[in-house]
């Protein structure tokens, strides 16, 4: 996401309903940020919680996403584009982790809790709990001691989620199959950069170096490819009008030879029954 | 659906030179290929209803991958065992595995030097020879399934030391292997690599009974050093046969049972060719192997290959 843009801009809100202090209570997902709207003074009963007793329900699950938010590993296990089926149901999790919370728990026991309690929240929730997990990812981008530990992961997760896109785009080039890709995150602070030459007499070779941003900004907002277009990066929101600024590729001839991919502006808007489509 | 090919990543590639992940260097070529296919796994693991099969191919795919490249110092062992957790929590996510074996660990912060020692052709003949003792205690008519099942899990350990060593010398092993079967009769296609003539006899035996039971009669002292595996000097002290089994043992200076890596030994003598078996009993410093089949009559000379993970320890015996 642009600099003038938060990573959350677009975002449709999400929420999840809980049983908690014996009542029915929504905790939702709004702006990037996760909010129980019953609990007015969270921060206060959650220090009251500390003293002694289980907390509410909406706040243990408010201090869960807080300790997750940033755990890399949620991208290599939440779902793949078409998987509708990845989660628990939370009764299958509530006996794992009834003894692994509080106080006596061991930091793994209590991060496996988090996980399960998470993973078992309804798909949209975990979605955006994805986003904030590759927001805080391609902050930590440019740390040598992160990439040190998760590049090679995050490298794999990149190649993965845009060649398919990649290889729909080289056949502006040449036919189907004739094409082949390779996608790599980009160095820290450096822009996307993608290149094209010919490979063979009817093969090319396209080389992609994508800002790592790519995957929250794009990919996990479901925009990779719109109407058969590929979308490089998200510029701009309009709430209001459920439209996304975004840059979409397009191949130009590169002087040296070969083709070089070029960003086109355009407006994508959400259409009702879920999709995406360029604004007319 | 796509498919990620071994090489693809830019550390395979050698185009992450000094750039685009920073720390990453050749070393770290077989944690990446484990990415990849870690993406590859996850990919086929989804949760439909005639999915298990795949996905439970695929994470036995993933642990041979791990297994080779643990066995040639490729990647070290808690970055083996900390993906194949994660790819259990992915599985589980999607109702392959119960959630209960949701694991939830966190990634190592750092992992220890890799302790590299062997070469991928010890551990890979070593795997092939692993199998044909397998394919042996089969009945004939079973065998030739189970012939295009060896090679199907055999490739990919293949791929994934390919994709570790940047040379294409981990395929030739399983081409030879592929000819031999197809020398055997348990395989339709040949490839251009000559079948191995030891393989092809053995694959061509009827089937072969375990030999838990079956007792050497003849027994040779040899006391002779085979070389070094895992740290310690290896000596065959003896090796004893019958029309059923070849027995070796072999003793670890200075070492104990249990040994810290699956050992595995071979035999091939002028005679009756390759005698195999699964890994042997240990006791004290001792490791039985006891193989298949077993000899008729004395052999002249016996080659003995000892290995342990990629460390091959050899010795030809005059008896």
């Amino acid at each position: 996401m642009s600099a003038r843009t938060p990573w959350w801009a677009g975002m449709p809100d999400a929420a999840v309903e809980l049983r908690c202090q014996g009542e029915r209570h929504t905790v939702r997902w709004h702006a990037g940020q996760i909010l129980a709207a019953a609990h007015g003074d969270a921060d206060a009963e959650a220090a009251l919680g500390a003293l002694g007793g289980d907390p509410p329900a909406c706040l243990d699950l408010l201090a869960r996403w807080g300790r997750q938010a940033a755990s890399v590993e949620l991208v290599s296990l939440w779902r793949r584009p078409g998987e509708d089926l990845t989660g628990f149901a939370p009764a299958q999790v509530r006996p794992l982790v009834a003894n692994a919370s509080g106080p006596g728990a061991s930091p793994a026991e209590q991060r496996r809790a988090d996980l399960l309690v998470l993973l078992a929240l309804p798909a949209a929730m975990v979605d955006r709990l994805l986003l904030a997990v590759l927001a805080a990812t391609s902050e930590r981008w440019a740390d040598d001691a992160f990439r040190a530990r998760h590049g090679l992961r995050l490298g794999a997760a990149l190649a993965a989620r845009a060649e398919p896109a990649l290889g729909r785009f080289a056949c502006d080039l040449v036919p189907p199959g004739h094409a082949t890709v390779t996608a790599s995150p980009a160095p820290p602070g450096e822009r996307t950069h993608i290149t094209a030459r010919t490979a063979g007499s009817e093969r090319i070779r396209v080389d992609a170096f994508l800002g790592l941003e790519w995957l929250g900004e794009v990919w996990a907002r479901g925009v990779s490819e719109v109407e058969g277009r590929m979308v490089l990066a998200v510029r701009g929101a309009d709430v209001a009008r459920h439209a996304l600024e975004v840059d979409l590729a397009t191949w130009r001839e590169a002087p040296g030879g070969g083709w070089a991919c070029a960003a086109e502006h355009a407006t994508i808007e959400r259409q009702p029954e879920g999709g995406w489509r360029l604004a007319r | 659906m796509w498919h990620l090919r071994a090489r693809q990543h830019p550390v395979d590639r050698g185009q992450a030179a000094g750039g685009v992940l920073g720390a990453l260097s050749g070393r770290r070529s077989g944690e990446a290929h484990l990415w990849l296919l870690f993406e590859e796994a996850v990919a086929t693991a989804r949760r439909e209803a005639d999915a298990d099969p795949a996905a439970w191919e695929a994470r036995r795919s993933f642990r041979a991958a791990c297994d080779a490249l643990v066995a040639v110092g490729g990647v070290a062992p808690v970055i083996a065992d900390a993906m194949t957790g994660e790819l259990e929590d992915a599985l589980a996510l999607r109702g392959h595995l119960a959630p209960t074996a949701f694991n939830g660990r966190a990634y190592p912060e750092s992992a220890p030097p890799i302790d590299a020692r062997g070469s991928a052709d010890a551990w890979l003949e070593a795997e092939i020879v692993r199998h044909l003792d397998l394919l042996v205690g089969m009945p004939v008519p079973h065998r030739r399934t189970a012939a295009a099942d060896t090679i199907r899990i055999l490739r990919g350990p293949v791929r994934a030391l390919t994709a570790w060593s940047g040379a294409g010398d981990a395929g030739e092993l399983l081409r030879e292997l592929a000819s031999s079967l197809a020398a055997a009769g348990l395989a339709a296609e040949p490839t251009g690599t000559p079948p191995r003539p030891a393989w092809v006899r053995f694959l061509r035996l009827p089937a072969l009974a375990p030999v838990a039971d079956a007792s050497p009669v003849v027994r040779r002292r040899l006391d002779v050093p085979a070389g070094v595996l895992d740290g310690s000097d290896v000596v065959v002290r003896d090796v004893a046969w019958s029309a059923d089994v070849v027995e070796v043992r072999v003793a670890r200076a200075g070492a104990m049972t249990p040994t810290p890596r699956r050992w595995l030994a071979r035999v091939i003598d002028p005679v009756a060719g390759l005698h195999a078996g699964q890994p042997g009993a240990a006791s004290g410093t001792d490791v039985v192997f006891r193989l298949r089949p077993g000899l008729q009559e004395v052999a002249p000379t016996m080659a003995i290959t000892v290995v342990a993970g990629a460390e091959a320890a050899d010795v030809e015996v005059v008896l």
